[in-house]
């Protein structure tokens, strides 16, 4: 005990901001989601009581139209990291490796720019662009390209863009920076080494920069997954995620315990997901290591 | 969304309902033959009405009279109370308990309610409040489609104010259910 108190004390003291904020702002509110979830609703003017622990709301949470919005909303949040990825490379490498360095700046700038408009903000700007009456429906239009209004607002569709647009830069940035490290003197090595672009890109660039695409996959569908403002301003009926339904438990229904057992849910789901894309990936290391490994003895 | 109670068609329930039989009814009526023609749960009707899209809507009469009136087509829209019964929602002025400026709280209710501001308030809102200057019928005529912002008497006793009740959580799963059928 001794030891505990001179260690938060001493070093740890100086740290006191980093688990302040992760005690304060992260474990004391999960903790107390997870207490929640145990708990019950006692009448209507009461969100949750804990006084008799349970895993009842767990049970009860999983009914047919919870499972079908929760598929509906991986669906979207996978589709929507691979998208993000998909995009992010060539953009990346372009940025790390083609454009000349004094105009990296400006471009990462322009990637960032978005990021300091409010996120909902940026969300509804999507409304009007996508909107059966805004301006991109009339262009197409005109040009001849449609034949009668968008019809992507309030779809699934309208979230997937919509998703893309906001967690983009959160894939480009991770991806960069992996790409700008991964040196140049490799790539120099391989062209000399008789490999070609592709060659060079596949077994020099891309897995140097893998660090880069977990990090970014990470920072994409983990937020993803749980988003509720994209898909309440885009999303209309069949765009719906599971961030909305465990909303209206807390504001509608007004029952904590079991939004508090859905949120536990989602949490425990998102990292089973990435969990497994994680050993799928590892796995796959492992092969192509196994089937790519270079004898030097026999030389 | 608040008014999922009044799907019921014409069979007589309560949109308050707290009747395990009759909500299971109304769940019948709005998951499996509403839910399936239904595009969007939008949060403003007015901006869904300027944004194009929509033929149908349920909304409240303030929102729908301030999404025609900024319609650039107002005569595409026509507003109808609801048959036999529907939500009658109310909105309050409350200062909570133990507020550090009571004062205040009840100078900005005077002042909002003060004939000037409660004209315009109302003009914008597009539903009456509880102003001393409402009570002179003649009042009604200044505005935009007065008929929306101050519906006959009989309308508003078929109307049912709704209640907070034991049917709450039940309704919310209802609209939960109704919300994963959708998607017209």
């Amino acid at each position: 005990m001794r030891r505990f108190a001179a260690k938060i004390l001493g070093p740890g003291a100086l740290a006191f901001p980093t688990w302040a904020y992760a005690v304060f702002f992260f474990v004391v509110p999960v903790a107390l989601v997870l207490f929640y979830s145990f708990g019950y609703k006692p009448d209507e003017f009461t969100t949750v009581a804990t006084d008799r622990l349970s895993l009842e709301r767990y049970a009860e949470s999983m009914t047919g139209s919870f499972l079908a919005t929760f598929a509906a909303t991986l669906r979207i949040s996978v589709l929507g990291t691979i998208l993000c990825l998909l995009i992010s490379v060539p953009f990346a490498y372009w940025l790390a490796v083609k454009v000349p360095a004094n105009r990296r700046g400006v471009l990462l700038a322009i990637v960032m720019v978005p990021f300091w408009t409010n996120f909902l903000v940026r969300t509804l700007g999507w409304q009007i662009i996508l909107s059966p009456d805004g301006f991109l429906s009339d262009g197409l239009q005109q040009l001849g390209l449609l034949s009668g209004p968008l019809n992507i607002l309030y779809t699934r569709a309208a979230v997937q863009i919509g998703v893309v647009y906001n967690y983009l830069p959160l894939m480009i940035l991770p991806l960069f920076v992996a790409m700008d490290s991964a040196g140049q003197a490799l790539r120099e090595a391989s062209y000399d080494l008789g490999a070609g672009r592709l060659s060079t890109f596949f077994r020099i660039t891309m897995p140097l920069a893998m660090p880069g695409v977990a990090s970014g996959c990470l920072l994409v569908f983990i937020p993803l997954t749980g988003d509720y403002v994209t898909a309440t301003v885009l999303g209309g009926a069949n765009g719906s995620m599971i961030g909305q339904i465990i909303a209206n438990q807390f504001n509608t229904a007004q029952n904590w315990a079991l939004g508090a057992a859905m949120a536990v849910v989602l949490i425990l789901v998102t990292l089973a997901v990435v969990a497994v894309a994680a050993a799928v990936l590892w796995l796959g290391r492992l092969i192509t290591a196994r089937l790519t490994r270079v004898q030097l003895e026999g030389i | 969304m608040g008014s999922l109670g009044n799907r019921p068609r014409g069979d007589g329930y309560n949109l308050n309902s707290t009747k395990t039989s009759e909500l299971d009814a109304a769940e019948k009526i709005v998951v499996d033959e509403l839910a399936p023609h239904v595009k969007a749960y939008v949060g403003s009707a007015s901006t869904a009405m300027a944004q194009g899209g929509f033929t149908l809507m349920q909304a409240y009469n303030g929102d729908a009279r301030q999404g025609i009136m900024e319609s650039d087509d107002p005569d595409r829209w026509k507003f109808v109370f609801a048959k036999p019964s529907a939500n009658l929602w109310m909105d309050n002025w409350a200062i909570a308990t133990g507020a550090p400026h009571p004062d205040a709280a009840h100078a900005f209710i005077n002042w909002i309610i003060a004939p000037d501001q409660a004209l315009k308030e109302v003009d914008y809102i597009g539903y009456p409040t509880g102003s001393k200057s409402l009570t002179d019928k003649k009042v009604e005529d200044e505005f935009d489609y007065p008929e929306l912002i101050f519906p006959a008497q009989e309308i508003l006793d078929r109307l049912t104010a709704s209640e907070l009740n034991s049917g709450q959580q039940r309704r919310v799963d209802i609209l939960t259910a109704a919300q994963a059928r959708s998607g017209a």
